[in-house]
C-alpha cells in the first residue's frame, strides 16, 4: 500500500482494524469495496479501508455460514452455490460488474425495502457480528437501529446453512425488482423462516416456531398494507399464497402446510 | 495525495483528492474509454474497468480504494494497425469482433462491453451463450439489445480459441435474412454490409464524445430544480450562494433576457407554442427550472444549489389530463408573453389542438354491421440513452460563442439558442461531435442554453452534463395518450369508418405537442383505409387535444407519436377479428393500404400547413406477413391448444400475437439535408454532412451511397458531421430522414463530383491521345475507365486538377428536399408465456418482418430493428413513469425504471423484405423507427391468446394480466 496520506489506512487484520476503531480519532469512515455512492471525504475525516483486513471471504465453519463485510456480492453468489435458489435474488439484484464491486458491508448500508437479495437473506436468519463491541444481533434489528455509531462495524453476517432454501418472486420483466418475493429458510430443525419482501415496507418475517395462526394467514398477513405504485394490497396478499405455496412445494413441505391452506 | 496506481501494465504516480473517485481520476488522466452514464452509481455500466481482471465499475470505487490492484482500461487492449511507420500489433480479437460484426450502435457502453467479455474469456475461453449474457448483464445498452454484442463475444472466442493469426478474422455472423428486389441494378458499396466508419475508435474507446473533449479548468453547471409541480417564485436570494469560494456565476430569472421559446428541434418556423423560457418566476413542474450555477466544481456547484433561497407560493397543481381540461382547472400558462401556435389556448392549458375528418365518417358507422368501441391508455417512458445529455460552450479568439453538444439538430440549436442569449446566429458556432444515443430527447434544445447564459456570465468555459435523475425528472419522454377508438365493421370483415379521439398528455411544455400527436393518428390510422368501395373513399376521424398537466414535459421519441397509435389502433383490430371470428392477419391485411393508393392522411393534414396529397408506392405487407408467420411458426401455434399449453406445467400457456404496423420517411417539402464532397490528392474524398449520426450507422450509410456513386470503396470517404461553421445545413436526426433527406443530398453531391471527374478525365484521355467522351467514362476500383479498357486512377484524376492542369478543387454541395414521404412497413409477432396464477408475462420470441425498401446496409439496419424492439419490449411490459400526488416521480433512477439487460432478453429475428421506392436512389426508405411501433400491442394480443386477458393499457403487468385473465387454474 503507497499513499501519502496518513488519514487513509489499510488494517492488515482484524486486530489492527479494532485497534484502529478503538483510538480517539475524529470522524472516521469504513471503506469496504464499492459503493453506490462513494460519500463525500471531509477533511477532518479518517479513512479505513477494509480491503487488507481479511474480510472479504465466504467460509463455512461448523455449519455455519461466515460472510465478510468486505466480501462482494459475487463472492457471495459464487460462495453460496450450493444453496442454488440464492443465485436468483442476487442476480436480480445487479449484474456482474455491480455485483464485482459492491461488498456486502456497502449493500447493507444501502439496500432498499424492495431489494431481492434482502428478503432472501433474511430467510435465513442472519446475524451481524460487530467489533469492537463484540456484539451479535439480528441482521433485521441491526438495520432497524436508528443511530449507528461510525466506531462500531459490521465484520461478519453470519447464518446457520441451511437444511433448505427456497425462492419466489413476480416482476414484470425476468430481471426486474420484484413486485412480491417470498422466501423461506429451513433451519437444521427444521423451523421455517419466512421472508416477505418486494414492497415499500421492510420485509417481514414470520417463524414458525412464533406464529399464532397458520403459515399461509400470516404470509397473507404480512402483505396487509402493502399497497403502493408498484401493486396493490389485494394482488400482492393473494400471490402471498401462490409464491409460499411454491416455495414449500420447492422444500417438499406442501404436504404438511397444505391443511392451513 | 499521491497515489500509486498500476494502469494497462504502467505504474503511474497520480496526483488525487483522498475522496476522488476511480473514474473521475481515470477520465482526468485521459482513459476517455471510461464513460459515465450520469448515474455514477452502478446503474449503467459505462464506467468499467478490470481490477485485477475483475470488471468493476468505477464510479462505485474511491481512487484510493485502486493503488496496489492491477487496472485495465480498453486503452490497454488493442489499438489500430496501421500506424503509419510504427508496427503495432492491432486490435485485440474482442475489439475486432465488436466492430466486424456490427455491435456498435452509438458505441457509448462499447467500452464496458468488451472490457467484461475481456474479462470472461479469461477466465472462460469457451462460454456458453448464457454465460457471455451474465457477464454482460451489469451493462446496459439502450441501441443493440444485445444480439450482436453477445454474437460478437462468442465469434471472437471461437477466434482466440482456433488462436487464428490477428487479422483473418472469425466467421462474420449471418446478416439478417433479406429477401431482395427483382432487377435491381447491381451495386458493389450499397446493400453489403459495410463496417462503420467510426467504429474503430469506438472499440478503442477514444475521444468521440461531447465530454471527452472537455478542458481542464472548465467551469461544472448545475442547475437548481423545483421541489414543488406548480408554484410562483416569490423570492430568490443568492448571496449565500455566490458568497462560497469557488462560484463564479448563480443566474435567476432575474438576471437573464426574458425570451418566450420552444425546446422543440424543429424547421422554423416552430410547429408549436412558444411558452419556455430559459428561467422564469414560475415552476410548472418538479424539475423545473430554478437557478443556474457554475462553479470550480462539481461539488462547489452543488454545495451552492444547496444555498440558495427560494421562496415558493404553491400553486394548485394539474396531474392528470383528464382535469386540465375541466372548466376552472388551474391555468399552467398565464404568462402573457406566451405565443399561440394554431389551435393553442394557454387559458383552457389546451397546446395544440387537430380535428381531422377524411371522407363521411358517420355515413361509414351508419353502414356498418358492428361497431367497436374502446378506450385505450398509454404510458409516459423515457428515451434512457446511456450517454446523458451534456454540453460545452466557451468564448473563442474571435469572441464567437462555441457550443459543444450532444444533440441531434446542431442547426436547430445554433438558430433557436441565439435569441436567447441575445447574440446572433452568425457570432455562435455549434459543435456535433459522436452521440452516445438520443432517441428523439436529444432532439431538444435543453442544456445549451444553460452553459451559453454560463459562459456569458462568467467569461468562461462551462460544461453541464445532466445527471440520470434529471434525465428521469426534467428531460422530455413520450406523451401518455388515453385514445377512444371506435370502428365500424362489416360482418365480412369490411372497416367501413375509423375513429380516434387522443387526449394527449404534454406536461408543463409545449415542445413537439402538435406534431407528435398529429403522427399518432397520421401514420397509425391511415394504415386501416378499409376495403373494397372504402379503400377508394376511406372514412377516418382523428381528434386530438393535447393538454398542459404539472408533469414532466413530453417530447420527442423514437417513433414519435406512432407507438402510441398503433397500441389502440393494432389491439382495436385484434379484438374484432376475434369477435367476428376472422382470422386475425387476414383481417388486418383486407384493410390495409396497398400500393397506389393515397396515404389518405396526406389528403387532409401537413402539420399546420397545406396538405399535399400524396400516393404510396411501396407496400410490402403482404409479404412481410408471409416471411414473419413462417419464421414464428404461425401456422402451427396460432388456434394449436397443444403448443399454448406446457407439459408438466399447468399454471402457464403460451399465447402467439401479431401487429401489422408502417411509419413515414422524412416530413416532405419541409425538412432539407446538405452534403458537400471534395477530392483529395490520393483519390479519397472529405464528405461533410450536416446530418447526425446517433448510433444509427448513418454516417457509414452515406459514405456508402457516395462511395457507390463515384465507384471507391467507403473506406475511401471521410465523413465528417457536423460543425455549423463547415458542414452544410441538415435539419438533424429525426423523422426517419436520414437516409432518405440527408442521403439524397449526398448522392446529388457525388454525381456532381462524378460528373466533374468525368469531365477532367476525358480531357486527360485526350491529352494522352485516346479521347473518350464524358458518357462513356465508368467510375469503377477507384479509377474511371474509358470503354477501351484505358483508364486513371481518381489519385491521377486529384493530381491533375489540384497540382498540374487547369487546376480547381473538384468539390460540389447539394441539398435535398423530398416532395414525399414512402412509409416502411412491418409484421411484428411475438410469443409469449403467462403464468396464470401471477399474471408475470414473459415474452419469449419477437419476430419482425419488414418492408424499408432497399437496405443500404443490412447489418446495421438489422441493429436498428433489433434495438427497436428491445425498446418497445420496455414500452410493453416494464417501462413506465409514474407520479403520486404531488406529481413526485417514482422513477428517478435505472433500477426502478428497468430496461432490459442482457441476460433477460427473449429470442429476437430480423427479416427484411425490399421493395425498390423509386423516390430515393437507390431505393431506400427509413428503418430506425418502426420497430417501435409493434412489439407492445404483439405482445397484448399474444397474452390475450394465451389466456384471455385484455388488457387496454400499456405497459402489460403482472397485475394487470392477473386481473384480466379469463383462463385461471
Ligand atoms: S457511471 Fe458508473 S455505473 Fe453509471
Ligand atoms: S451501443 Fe450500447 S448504448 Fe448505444
Amino acid at each position: 500500500m503507497n499513499t501519502e496520506d496518513t488519514r487513509y489506512i489499510r488494517p492488515k487484520n482484524l486486530q489492527e482494524l479494532e485497534a484502529l476503531l478503538k483510538q480517539k480519532y475524529g470522524r472516521c469512515r469504513i471503506l469496504a469495496g464499492g459503493a453506490f455512492s462513494p460519500a463525500r471525504v471531509e477533511a477532518d475525516e479518517i479513512l479505513i479501508d477494509l480491503q487488507d483486513a481479511g474480510l472479504n471471504q465466504v467460509v463455512l465453519e461448523n455449519d455455519t455460514i461466515r460472510i465478510g463485510a468486505a466480501a462482494s456480492l459475487q463472492q457471495i453468489l459464487e460462495g453460496l452455490h450450493a444453496i442454488a435458489e440464492i443465485r436468483e435474488p442476487l442476480e436480480i439484484e445487479a449484474g456482474l460488474n455491480v455485483r464485482e464491486s459492491l461488498s456486502l458491508l456497502n449493500y447493507l448500508r444501502t439496500a432498499e425495502t424492495r431489494s431481492p437479495f434482502l428478503t432472501a437473506l433474511l430467510a435465513l436468519t442472519p446475524e451481524v457480528e460487530l467489533i469492537p463491541s463484540g456484539r451479535k444481533l439480528a441482521l433485521e434489528a441491526f438495520l432497524g437501529q436508528e443511530n449507528t455509531d461510525s466506531r462500531e462495524i459490521p465484520i461478519y453476517v453470519n447464518f446457520q446453512y441451511p437444511k433448505g432454501f427456497a425462492w419466489e418472486s413476480i416482476a414484470r420483466a425476468p430481471k426486474d425488482r420484484p413486485i412480491i418475493c417470498v422466501t423461506v429458510g429451513r433451519n437444521k430443525s427444521g423451523r421455517l423462516r419466512v421472508a416477505c419482501g418486494g414492497n415499500e415496507a421492510f420485509p417481514r418475517i414470520i417463524e414458525t416456531e412464533a406464529r399464532a395462526e397458520g403459515l399461509f394467514t400470516s404470509v397473507r398477513k404480512a402483505y396487509e398494507h402493502s399497497a403502493d405504485a408498484w401493486a396493490s394490497e389485494e394482488y400482492r396478499q393473494e400471490m402471498s399464497q401462490i409464491l409460499l405455496s411454491r416455495c414449500l412445494r420447492k422444500l417438499g413441505l406442501i404436504a404438511e402446510y397444505q391443511e392451513e391452506k | 495525495m499521491k497515489l500509486n496506481l498500476q494502469i494497462n501494465g504502467q505504474p503511474q504516480v497520480v496526483e488525487a483528492a483522498l475522496g476522488e473517485r476511480l473514474m473521475d481520476v481515470l477520465r482526468r488522466l485521459g482513459y476517455l474509454g471510461v464513460k459515465s452514464g450520469g448515474c455514477k452509481k452502478g446503474e449503467c455500466g459505462a464506467c468499467i474497468v478490470l481490477m485485477d481482471g475483475k470488471p468493476v465499475n468505477s464510479c462505485m470505487f474511491l481512487a484510493v480504494q485502486a493503488v496496489g490492484h492491477a487496472l485495465t482500461t480498453i486503452e490497454g487492449l488493442g489499438s489500430a494497425a496501421n500506424q503509419g511507420w510504427k508496427q503495432t500489433e492491432g486490435l485485440s480479437p474482442l475489439q475486432r469482433a465488436f466492430i466486424e460484426n456490427g455491435s456498435i450502435q452509438c458505441g457509448y457502453c462499447t467500452s464496458a462491453m468488451i472490457l467484461a467479455a475481456k474479462a470472461l474469456l479469461e477466465r472462460n475461453p469457451d462460454p456458453s451463450e448464457e454465460e457471455v449474457r451474465t457477464a454482460l448483464s451489469g451493462i446496459l445498452c439502450r441501441c443493440t439489445a444485445y444480439v450482436k454484442p453477445v454474437e460478437a463475444v462468442l465469434q471472437a472466442a471461437a477466434e482466440m480459441r482456433s488462436a487464428k493469426q490477428p487479422g483473418t478474422g472469425g466467421h462474420l455472423p449471418e446478416t439478417p435474412k433479406l429477401i431482395p428486389v427483382d432487377d435491381l441494378p447491381s451495386t458493389q458499396v450499397v446493400g453489403k454490409s459495410a463496417i462503420k466508419v467510426d467504429a474503430a475508435k469506438l472499440a478503442q474507446g477514444k475521444a468521440a464524445f461531447t465530454a471527452d473533449f472537455v478542458q481542464l479548468g472548465t467551469l461544472v453547471a448545475r442547475v437548481l430544480r423545483s421541489p414543488v409541480a406548480h408554484a410562483r417564485i416569490v423570492a430568490i436570494n443568492t448571496e449565500k450562494a455566490k458568497a462560497l469560494p469557488g462560484v463564479a456565476a448563480v443566474l435567476t430569472w432575474k438576471d437573464l433576457p426574458r425570451v418566450a421559446y420552444s425546446t422543440a428541434g424543429q424547421s422554423d418556423p416552430i410547429p408549436g407554442p412558444l411558452d419556455s423560457f430559459s428561467l422564469d418566476n414560475k415552476v410548472r413542474f418538479i424539475g423545473d427550472r430554478v437557478a443556474f450555477v457554475a462553479a470550480e466544481s462539481a461539488e462547489i456547484a452543488e454545495e451552492a444549489l444547496n444555498l440558495i433561497e427560494v421562496e415558493y407560493e404553491e400553486l394548485p397543481a394539474v396531474l392528470d389530463a383528464r382535469d386540465a381540461i375541466r372548466p376552472g382547472a388551474p391555468v399552467i400558462h398565464d404568462e402573457e408573453d406566451y405565443v399561440n401556435f394554431a389551435d393553442s389556448d394557454p387559458s383552457v392549458n389546451l397546446a395544440a389542438k387537430i380535428r381531422i375528418d377524411i371522407g363521411n365518417v358517420e355515413k361509414g358507422f351508419a353502414e356498418a354491421d358492428r361497431i367497436f368501441e374502446r378506450e385505450y391508455v398509454t404510458s409516459k417512458v423515457q428515451q434512457a440513452h446511456i450517454e446523458p445529455h451534456v454540453a460545452f460552450s466557451y468564448w473563442d479568439p474571435d469572441d464567437r460563442l462555441v457550443i459543444v453538444t450532444s444533440t441531434q439538430v446542431p442547426f436547430h440549436v445554433r438558430r433557436m439558442v441565439a435569441p436567447l442569449v441575445k447574440l446572433p446566429v452568425k457570432r455562435i458556432r455549434v459543435i456535433k461531435p459522436r452521440i452516445g444515443g438520443g432517441f428523439g430527447n436529444k432532439q431538444e434544445v435543453l442544456i445549451e442554453d444553460v452553459v451559453a447564459h454560463l459562459t456569458i456570465a462568467t467569461g468562461k468555459p462551462v460544461v453541464y452534463e445532466m445527471s440520470r435523475e434529471e434525465e428521469f425528472i426534467a428531460s422530455r419522454s413520450r406523451h401518455p395518450m388515453r385514445v377512444k377508438m371506435r370502428t365500424g365493421v362489416k360482418l365480412d370483415g369490411t372497416i367501413t369508418a375509423n375513429e380516434m379521439i387522443i387526449l394527449s398528455d404534454t406536461g408543463a411544455y409545449g415542445s413537439h405537442a402538435l406534431t407528435v400527436t398529429g403522427n399518432t393518428g397520421q401514420k397509425s390510422m391511415a394504415l386501416y383505409v378499409g376495403d373494397g368501395e372504402y379503400r377508394k373513399a376511406p372514412n377516418i376521424r382523428f381528434y386530438a387535444d393535447i393538454v398542459y398537466t404539472n408533469r414532466p414535459p413530453s417530447g420527442a421519441y423514437r417513433g414519435y407519436g406512432v407507438p402510441q397509435g398503433y397500441w389502440p389502433v393494432d389491439r382495436h383490430m385484434e379484438t374484432i377479428a376475434r369477435e367476428l371470428g376472422l382470422d386475425p392477419l387476414a383481417f388486418r391485411l383486407k384493410n390495409a393500404l396497398r400500393a397506389g393508393e393515397f396515404q389518405p392522411f396526406s389528403t387532409s393534414w401537413n402539420e399546420g400547413r397545406e396538405p399535399r396529397p400524396e400516393v404510396v408506392h411501396t407496400v410490402g405487407l403482404e409479404e412481410c406477413v408471409r416471411e414473419g408467420r413462417a419464421a414464428i411458426g404461425w401456422d402451427e401455434k396460432f388456434g394449436n391448444p397443444a403448443w399454448h399449453e406446457v407439459p408438466g406445467k399447468p399454471h402457464l400457456r403460451r399465447g402467439i400475437g401479431a401487429a401489422l404496423v408502417m411509419q413515414g420517411t422524412a416530413i416532405p417539402y419541409l425538412d432539407m439535408g446538405g452534403a458537400s464532397l471534395k477530392l483529395n490528392d490520393d483519390g479519397s474524398f472529405n464528405l461533410l454532412v450536416g446530418a447526425t449520426d446517433l448510433g444509427t450507422g448513418s454516417d457509414t450509410i452515406l459514405a456508402q451511397m457516395a462511395a457507390e456513386v463515384l465507384g471507391v470503396k467507403e473506406d475511401d470517404i471521410i465523413v465528417y458531421s457536423s460543425d455549423t461553421d463547415f458542414t452544410p445545413f441538415d435539419k438533424g436526426a429525426y423523422a426517419s430522414s436520414t437516409t432518405y433527406i440527408s442521403g439524397t443530398a449526398v448522392i446529388k453531391a457525388a454525381q456532381q463530383v462524378a460528373e466533374k471527374i468525368k469531365t477532367r478525365a476525358s480531357a486527360m484521355f485526350a491529352e494522352s491521345g485516346k479521347p473518350v467522351p464524358v458518357e462513356q467514362i465508368v467510375l469503377a476500383e477507384g479509377k474511371v475507365h474509358g470503354p477501351a479498357g484505358q483508364s486513371f486512377s481518381l489519385a491521377e484524376i486529384a493530381l491533375n486538377s489540384l497540382h498540374h492542369t487547369d487546376q480547381e478543387q473538384i468539390m460540389a454541395v447539394a441539398s435535398h428536399v423530398s416532395p414525399s414521404s414512402p412509409p416502411p412497413f412491418a409484421a411484428q409477432f411475438a410469443t409469449v408465456l403467462v403464468d396464470l396464477q401471477t399474471g408475470q408475462v414473459t415474452v419469449e420470441d419477437l419476430v419482425m418482418a419488414v418492408d424499408a425498401g432497399v437496405i443500404i446496409n443490412p447489418r446495421t439496419a438489422s441493429g436498428q430493428i433489433e434495438g427497436g424492439m428491445a425498446q418497445a419490449l420496455g414500452y410493453g411490459v416494464c417501462e413506465e413513469m409514474v407520479y403520486d400526488e404531488r406529481g413526485r416521480a417514482r422513477e428517478k433512477d435505472l433500477v426502478d425504471y428497468h430496461i432490459f439487460r442482457a441476460d433477460e432478453m427473449p429470442r429476437m429475428q430480423t427479416i427484411f423484405i425490399e421493395t425498390y421506392e423509386k423516390s430515393h436512389p437507390f431505393g431506400a426508405k427509413a428503418v430506425a423507427e418502426i420497430p417501435m411501433n409493434g412489439v407492445a400491442p404483439a405482445v397484448g394480443n399474444a397474452v390475450l391468446d394465451a389466456c384471455g386477458a385484455d388488457i387496454l393499457d400499456n405497459p402489460i403487468t403482472p397485475e394487470k394480466a392477473w386481473r384480466a385473465r379469463k383462463i385461471k387454474v
